[in-house]
């Protein structure tokens, strides 16, 4: 006798986000067990994220071509930003290497760039000269603070480098005790140089580590002075310096450790060690060496940080990689590193091993886009990050979270300038300078694409098989035309696809000519539509898959609709 | 020389001579009856002696002065005052035996061994006393130099522990405040350290002030010790001597005590003597009143007496007187004689002219060198020298 059909609804499929902890049958629907290149959009749906957009035109740097040379890369490896006398400026590290015909490096050389706007608007980054370095190449995993009407870029080993907006020379230029004072006391000099490369602007000083290599020290500047360090001779050169040295070395929970990273929040200092985190409170006062000065006041042992630059700032929060994902410090310290703190816990065990297999730690980075309510942890080793949706937790406590492939960028900088809030994303692919986190076409024309994957639905009756007879996908498409392709499987694969043409549907859009026409409004198409699939096969659970190919085009996944047959009992 | 002289001198001479014989003759006549004069006279005016007779007795004066008074002193008197006169000599042999015994009395010589012990003993006293004084002053005078350091190093010492504690505390907070490594241009380290290092600084300060406190009070104290040292040392001396007089005093008094005693002693010894003299004394009364009778009795005596010498002293005068007569008659007749022969024997002379040697009347006379100066005795001077005046009365 045959059986009515059943209409299982997943609205809004992949809106917790990726879930990977917990076991597919006891999850909400929402979750996905695949959100590639996703995002859960402002209407509470999984859609596609926005491509890498081209946003440098050029790259002016100067150097000589190596004989032999087959292959020449030119990437750029960190950004930093800075408003020096009301001007934004924003500054980029690029390495070029130069490989022969069978792949090995005949030459690397390393350049500051600023960004250059000119009309269009065109960007470019232009080569900045610089003093003789010690080493060059620690420029690819430079530092670069703003400071108080400057910028600086400290890299491991070289002495930092301060840019005025026109010149670059090097932190301590002149003489000393006249044009700058050196970590000194009665005994000598302690640093000739501040070269470490871990570094942090905050509070009215900077905050820096890895002097000659010392990465228990910390080494802060006067207040407001840049050029003046701790003094701590009997007679000072200058009087009122508050420069001053911190040595965290007795201060590791764990016994011992290295600081990895240096943040400020809400009036404390924050020392990333790479198993342990140091809170220092009252940071923010004229003397940190005063009686009233920094103080210890919490430790947090067993969490630490994967890297300097997987760190960032929220506003409310500071967030950071540690080797079991991205976890919030202020939650981790008001619960003790309880498991809220744990924002990628959904994907704890993925992060955790691609953080585990990454060798180069320095290619995990942080960074926060505030305008997209996005957290993005980079795995740019690996070309995948996650994106952590910083709107609302989902039901597992967890944030929502998606990943994104095909991440070829090291590192991701928002700031925001004129008025308009810029994601720059420093492009290891070669040649393209900085990318923008926008929608238009992606930076090679190329499409990526957008893969939802649910987990496997036993629809309430697990011991019965179940017949898939249709599917019915929600989709909000716009902009252009894409392939699809829809999916279904049985016992958690997708075994069936099947493509589908995404059509566009302009959207309406206010005060925009339409046809040339003088509208006010353009047609008020919807651009939702649902897509039919008829499904077969059978099994115990089900899953359903899709993924669409975007390049200029925005896909949204609305709603889910499986029509099927329940059957007897297995 | 002239025949007439020597006529002339051996006239005279033989004159003279027979002159001179009778002179001598008168001389002698003369003599003789003075002779007899005092004989008589002697007889006339010795004393015959006299006798007193009163109720108490018969005193007689004899011929030659011999008294006899008659009576003789009261022996029970004498025996009394001789009785009581023995008593004050036992008294004053008592008198002399106390003030013997109070010039060697036992207070006093105890006084002695106590004041010469008390003496010995504050005498080591007081040469304890002053060496302490003088070390304690030398060391008052020395450089405190040396205390100070000493004084300091102590205060130090006893304070380091509880510096050490603080700065361990003060680490210890620092610590738990991770402050510990912590440096700042301002305080070389953190405020703390400065703050410790200024404690320290100020502690080691306050230590070196006390320390130069300390030392100047100790050795104002010692100074003070020395002074207290003398004046112990002085009042040792004081009491030694005050000691020594007390005791000298005592010993005074027990003299004095002894001598009182004594002169007690004495008088009453004296006073027994003195009876026993006034008895004795008063046993010579009815001799003394005899002897006043014979007084009274010696005024008649001397009536008598004077009346005898008077009688005697008349016939004396009157013997004298002639015998004086007579002699001037003799003499104013040799003188007479001697003239006429002189005058005879002058013109026998001048009638040889220049008086040959021994025509001088005086050669005439028997008296060459009466008038001589040369040694040679004359015969008249011879007999002038054996003339016996002492027989005139």
């Amino acid at each position: 006798m045959a059986q009515q059909q059943q209409n299982i609804t997943v609205s809004a499929p992949g809106f917790q986000g990726l879930n990977t902890e917990d076991s597919p049958l006891q999850q909400d629907p929402g979750f996905a067990l695949v959100a590639d290149n996703a995002v859960v959009d402002k209407f509470g749906r999984i859609g596609s994220r926005k491509p890498w957009t081209e946003f440098t035109t050029a790259i002016n740097v100067t150097y000589s071509a190596a004989v032999g040379v087959a292959d020449t890369q030119i990437k750029t490896h960190r950004l930093g930003h800075g408003d020096i006398n009301g001007t934004i400026y924003v500054l980029a590290t690029v390495g070029v290497y130069q490989y022969n015909a069978s792949g090995s490096l005949l030459q690397n050389d390393y350049f500051i760039c600023k960004l250059t706007t000119s009309a269009g608007p065109t960007y470019e980054l232009d080569e900045i000269s610089y003093p003789a370095l010690v080493d060059d190449s620690a420029l690819a995993d430079a530092r670069i603070v703003s400071f108080n009407d400057k910028m600086y870029v400290f890299s491991a080993g070289n002495e930092c480098l301060e840019y005025d907006g026109s010149t670059i020379a090097k932190l301590f230029t002149g003489t000393n005790d006249v044009d700058y004072i050196k970590p000194q006391d009665d005994s000598g000099t302690i640093a000739a140089v501040i070269n470490g490369d871990i570094a942090a602007a905050a509070y009215g000083r900077l905050w820096v580590s890895g002097v000659d290599g010392d990465y228990q020290t910390i080494y802060y500047s006067d207040l407001l002075i840049a050029t003046q360090w701790y003094d701590g001779r009997a007679v000072p050169a200058d009087a009122q310096n508050t420069g001053g040295i911190l040595n965290v070395n007795e201060y590791w929970p764990s016994g011992t450790d290295r600081i990895v990273g240096i943040a400020a929040h809400n009036g404390a200092l924050f020392i990333f060690g790479r198993q342990s985190i140091l809170v220092y409170n009252n940071a923010a006062v004229g003397d940190p060496a005063a009686a009233d000065g920094i103080v210890l006041a919490d430790t947090i042992s067993g969490i630490g940080c994967v890297n300097r630059d997987a760190i960032a700032n929220i506003g409310s929060d500071v967030l950071f990689v540690d080797d079991s994902g991205v976890r919030s410090l202020g939650r981790t310290i008001q619960e003790k590193s309880a498991p809220l703190g744990d924002l990628t816990s959904n994907v704890r065990r993925d992060i955790t091993d691609i953080i585990a297999l990454t060798a180069d730690k320095t290619t995990i980075s942080l960074s926060y886009w505030p305008d997209e309510n996005l957290t993005v942890v980079n795995f740019s080793n690996d070309l995948q990050a996650f994106a952590i949706e910083m709107r609302a937790p989902s039901v597992t406590g967890g944030n929502k979270v998606t990943r994104w492939t095909n991440t070829v960028w090291e590192r991701a900088m928002y700031y925001e300038i004129a008025g308009e809030a810029r994601v720059l994303l420093a492009s290891s692919a070669s040649g393209y300078g900085c990318f923008l986190y926008d929608d238009g076409l992606n930076y090679n024309d190329e499409p990526f694409e957008f893969k939802y994957e649910s987990n496997s639905f036993t629809f309430g009756q697990p011991a019965n098989s179940k017949f898939v007879k249709q599917i019915d996908f929600t989709v909000v498409s716009t902009l252009s035309n894409a392939q699809a392709y829809a999916g279904w499987g049985y016992s958690g694969r997708l075994d069936y696809t099947k493509s589908l043409t995404i059509t566009a549907q302009a959207p309406a859009l206010y005060n925009v000519a339409y046809f040339n026409q003088t509208d006010e409004y353009g047609p008020g198409l919807t651009t939702i539509k649902r897509y039919r699939v008829n499904a077969k096969g059978s099994g115990e659970s089900v899953i359903i898959g899709f993924r669409i190919e975007v390049n200029g085009n925005t896909c949204s996944l609305q709603e889910i609709n499986v029509q099927t047959l329940i059957g007897r009992i297995i | 020389m002239s025949l007439f002289d020597l006529l002339a001198g051996a006239g005279s001479a033989a004159a003279g001579y027979q002159m001179a014989e009778d002179i001598r003759q008168t001389g002698r006549q003369g003599a003789a009856q003075i002779q007899e004069l005092g004989r008589e006279l002697q007889d006339q005016a010795a004393f015959r002696g006299y006798g007193v007779q009163t109720g108490l007795g018969r005193s007689t004066i004899d011929p030659t002065g011999s008294l006899d008074v008659g009576v003789g002193p009261q022996q029970a008197m004498l025996q009394a005052g001789q009785s009581m006169f023995g008593g004050a000599g036992a008294g004053f042999d008592a008198a002399g035996q106390a003030l013997q015994q109070a010039m060697t009395n036992p207070a006093y010589a105890q006084a002695l061994a106590a004041m010469q012990a008390g003496q010995a003993g504050l005498a080591g006293q007081q040469a304890g006393a002053l060496g302490a004084s003088q070390q304690a002053m030398q060391q008052a005078m020395m450089d405190t130099a040396g205390r100070e350091q000493q004084v300091f190093e102590r205060a130090m010492a006893l304070q380091e522990p509880g510096l050490q504690r603080a700065q361990a505390a003060q680490q210890a907070r620092e610590f738990a405040m991770g402050r510990g490594g912590l440096r700042g241009s301002q305080f070389g380290g953190t405020a703390e350290d400065a703050a410790m290092a200024r404690a320290r600084a100020e502690a080691t300060n306050q230590a070196a002030f006390q320390a130069m406190g300390q030392a100047q009070q100790e050795a104002l104290n010692r100074a003070n010790m020395a002074a207290q040292f003398g004046q112990l040392g002085t009042q040792a001396g004081q009491l030694q001597g005050q000691l020594g007089t007390n005791l000298g005093q005592l010993g005074l008094q027990q003299a004095q005590l002894g001598q009182r005693g004594a002169g007690m002693l004495a008088d009453i010894a004296q006073a027994g003597g003195q009876l026993g003299l006034q008895g004795y004394e008063a046993g010579f009364t009815p001799f003394e009143q005899q002897l006043e009778a014979l007084k009274l009795g010696s005024l008649a005596g001397e009536m008598a007496q004077t009346g005898q010498l008077t009688g005697a002293g008349y016939g004396a005068q009157l013997g004298l007187g002639g015998i004086q007569a007579q002699i001037n008659a003799e003499k104013a007749a040799s003188e007479l004689f001697g003239n006429l022969f002189g005058a005879g024997m002058t013109a026998i002379g001048s009638i040889g002219q220049g008086a040959p040697a021994g025509s001088s009347l005086l050669e005439m006379l028997g008296l060459p060198g009466l008038l001589s100066s040369t040694a040679e005795e004359s015969a008249g001077l011879r007999a002038l020298e054996n003339f016996d005046f002492d027989a005139i009365g």
